[in-house]
């Protein structure tokens, strides 16, 4: 049994929840392009009967109206940490591998201006000094050879340093961008929390924290746990980053170069304690420094070192053409700290000391000794193999990201036609519990100002 | 399933990320193509890096041994060269020795003529005997003096020998020295024939006895010409192997390392129409939307 006029207010709710659905869709447009915007969508309920009705009454209500019950944010939790983990690992494999595609250039292997190139030339020079021994020729060319070998060496040296130090610096800038966006995370949490409280629409809030949460996890790699006021806590590395509105100082220290690494190592730490990440960009840039670029670089000096120990040991075999022994040519065992230790050219020992004079028996021998190339040709194919496969897992990654992305837009997204549609059904809503008011108070005119009359 | 909702943002990006991978494989066909190589950088392809650094190490040492052998030829051509023109000495030195044997009564007049010549003969062979090779005397070791033998015809070199490497493990001797070319001691060519001289002028009858020992020098003369032509054709044996193995590890080089024109244009074309066609699809999708179609 409803009364006369209960039609008119189920009408008037219904121009209230078109009028909501209207502002929802136009929200929507409008965001279209904002980044972090989740889709909204107003969930309409019929006004009905109360679940618990007061004593001893019952309800009589019939098509008593709609009310839009809540305003839903169209995301899915658990897609939101499935996408932070994914770009965790794509940025890790993304950082890493545009480092090492970088300094991979500057190795200009296979090539004529690589190490190995530098090598083949050396050895070259000795058979050439061989050819002709005490030729002063013969020697100025074999030590600028030396020379230039010395310099492709150290070239590549630098570049690992380079490399390195640019990944130290950005290191810094990245714990600066961790601390900003951890504070900031800090201070959403505060509202989000009083927002959980008074019951207010945080839809925007939320927008910004999974953005936040997202820019942690591309840097860090860090764990994010979402609380039942809607806040976050955020573990990087297992150490609390941001628990409720505190957020915990990253500090990064250590050497600022590749030299002095070894005695004060690079550390990334979360409220005072260190730790190793295994994702991230931050992650990728301690994989860099502590193992990738340090890795080379031992391996090349130890080929540095392995050359010039075989060169300087057969060197001193020998006599020059004044019967003088062999002195070391290469000084220093480290690519960084090589150098050419002879400059007269008749102080090479070309000569075997039982037969002296013109004799070219240990510049054959240094012609034809192994002065390590193999060893150096390991080195470059192994550096090759990790770049390739860098190269690969982050393109793969890619993949898969763009895929987790694509599923997230997928809910998340806007799509302009729908928003129309939505449009559209709202304003026919609307044109229709106009028309309900119009019948109502035709209805109404009929009863109260005709009833009764008599013409 | 949420997943079937398409919005225009995942086409704006579904079309980017394929515009980029289309433009990226463009720009990795482009650089095969401009560079000439497939191996631009060790990641390209380890194992292809492993052999192209392998072949060029060998290609520079082949390179290497062949200048060896080119320097070991021209020494031991010129030993061929100098050891013949000698052996021509030694022949008219012998037929002088010969007529002064048999003109043993001839009168000393004529023998002193015929010592006279030797005497010529046998300066003109030391001097052929201190031919220098790039400044170094030729059959003198590894001397560092100037002469293999002095104005006396004393052998001053030594009885080292000049090596050169024509491969790998491969030595070869290019030097002959005096005393194995010419004997030591007094069967040595240069005291055969100072005796000779002087026996001319002295002991006519016992020229004989001395041309045995000159039959004895020019042969052993003789045979280290031989050695010399072994020598030399085993250096050009290795020198031929040198130019062959130098056209295999060039072709094996350019199999590993650079690019096959016709299917990198080929790819070219494929991956710039598959960009063209990413493209118009771009400029095609992205355009509508019901807005356009609403009134």
């Amino acid at each position: 049994m409803s009364g006369t006029f209960s039609s008119l207010s189920g009408a008037l709710s219904a121009l209230r929840y078109n009028r909501v659905a209207m502002d929802v869709a136009s929200g929507n447009v409008a965001n279209a392009g904002t980044a972090g915007y989740a889709r909204r969508q107003v969930i309409g309920q019929a006004t009905g009967a109360p679940a618990l009705p007061a004593i001893w009454s019952r309800w009589q209500g019939a098509g008593d109206g709609v009310e839009p019950s809540s305003v839903s944010r169209m995301v899915d939790p658990l897609m939101d940490a499935r996408s932070r983990a994914e770009h965790s690992a794509s940025s890790f494999l993304d950082t890493r591998s545009a480092s090492l595609v970088r300094f991979e250039t500057a190795i200009a292997e296979p090539g004529e201006g690589g190490v190995a190139a530098a090598l083949d030339n050396f050895q070259s020079a000795w058979h050439d000094v061989a050819n002709s021994p005490g030729d002063s020729a013969a020697g100025t060319q074999l030590l600028a050879r030396a020379e230039t070998l010395r310099s492709t060496i150290a070239t590549q040296a630098q570049a690992v340093s380079n490399e390195w130090a640019d990944q130290r610096t950005r290191l810094d800038a990245l714990g600066s961008d961790v601390n900003q966006t951890a504070a900031q995370l800090a201070d959403l949490n505060k509202g989000l929390r009083s927002a959980s409280l008074s019951g207010t629409d945080a839809g925007t809030l939320l927008d910004q924290r999974d953005q936040l949460t997202l820019k942690l996890a591309s840097l860090t790699g860090a764990a994010v746990t979402v609380n039942a006021d809607t806040t976050v806590d955020v573990k990087v590395g297992g150490q609390a980053l941001v628990t409720g509105n505190t957020a915990y100082a990253v500090t990064v220290t250590g050497s600022a170069d590749l030299a002095g690494a070894a005695t004060d190592p690079v550390e990334f730490s979360v409220n005072g304690t260190a730790v190793t990440l295994p994702g991230g960009e931050v992650g990728a840039g301690q994989q860099l420094l502590n193992t990738d670029l340090p890795g080379y670089l031992t391996k090349l000096d130890s080929f540095v070192a392995t050359m010039a120990n075989a060169v300087n040991t057969q060197h001193a075999l020998g006599v020059d053409r004044s019967g003088a022994a062999g002195g070391p040519l290469f000084s220093g065992t480290t690519a960084a700290t090589l150098q050419v230790a002879i400059t007269d050219p008749l102080k090479l020992a070309a000569a075997d000391p039982a037969k002296g004079g013109l004799d070219n028996t240990n510049a054959n021998a240094l012609a034809n000794l192994d002065m390590g190339g193999t060893a150096y040709r390991n080195l470059v194919t192994g550096f090759g193999v990790t770049v390739s496969s860098a190269r690969q897992t982050a393109a793969n990654q890619s993949v898969l990201t763009a895929q987790v992305d694509a599923s997230r837009e997928s809910l998340s997204g806007i799509n302009i036609d729908e928003e129309m549609v939505n449009l559209l059904a709202a304003q026919r809503g609307y044109e229709g519990a106009s028309r309900v008011l119009t019948t109502m108070d035709s209805m109404l005119d009929t009863l109260i100002n005709r009833t009764g009359l008599v013409r | 399933m949420s997943s079937a909702r398409i919005t225009q943002r995942l086409m704006v990006e579904r079309s980017l990320s394929s515009l980029q991978l289309g433009l990226g494989r463009l720009s990795t066909a482009q650089e095969k193509l401009s560079t000439g190589r497939v191996i631009n950088r060790p990641s390209d392809s380890p194992t292809g890096t492993n052999d192209a650094m392998r072949l060029r190490a060998d290609l520079a040492a082949n390179a290497q041994y062949s200048r060896n052998a080119d320097d070991g030829s021209s020494w031991l051509g010129q030993a061929d060269s100098t050891m013949t023109s000698m052996l021509d000495s030694v022949r008219r030195a012998r037929d002088l020795m010969v007529q002064g044997a048999s003109t043993g009564s001839a009168g000393t007049d004529a023998r002193t003529a015929l010592a006279a010549e030797l005497t010529q003969i046998r300066s003109g062979l030391i001097d052929e005997a201190n031919t220098t090779h790039l400044g170094r005397p030729l059959f003198g070791g590894t001397t560092v003096g100037p002469q293999a033998y002095d104005a006396s015809g004393a052998y001053v070199g030594d009885t080292n020998s000049i090596n050169r490497t024509v491969g790998k493990g491969v030595s070869v001797a290019v030097n002959v020295t005096g005393p194995a070319a010419f004997s030591s001691g007094t069967d040595d060519l240069f005291t055969v024939l100072s005796d000779a001289i002087d026996q001319l002028q002295n002991n006519p009858s016992a020229v004989s006895g001395t041309l045995t020992r000159l039959d004895a020098v020019s042969g052993s003369m003789r045979n280290a010409l031989a050695d010399i032509g072994t020598r030399a054709n085993r250096i050009d044996t290795a020198t031929s192997a040198l130019a062959s193995s130098k056209l295999d590890n060039t072709k094996s080089l350019s199999d590993v390392e650079n690019v096959d024109v016709a299917s990198a244009i080929v790819d070219l074309q494929m991956q710039e129409v598959a960009y063209q066609a990413a493209l118009g699809a771009t400029s095609r999708v992205l355009q509508p939307t019901l807005l356009d179609f609403l009134r």
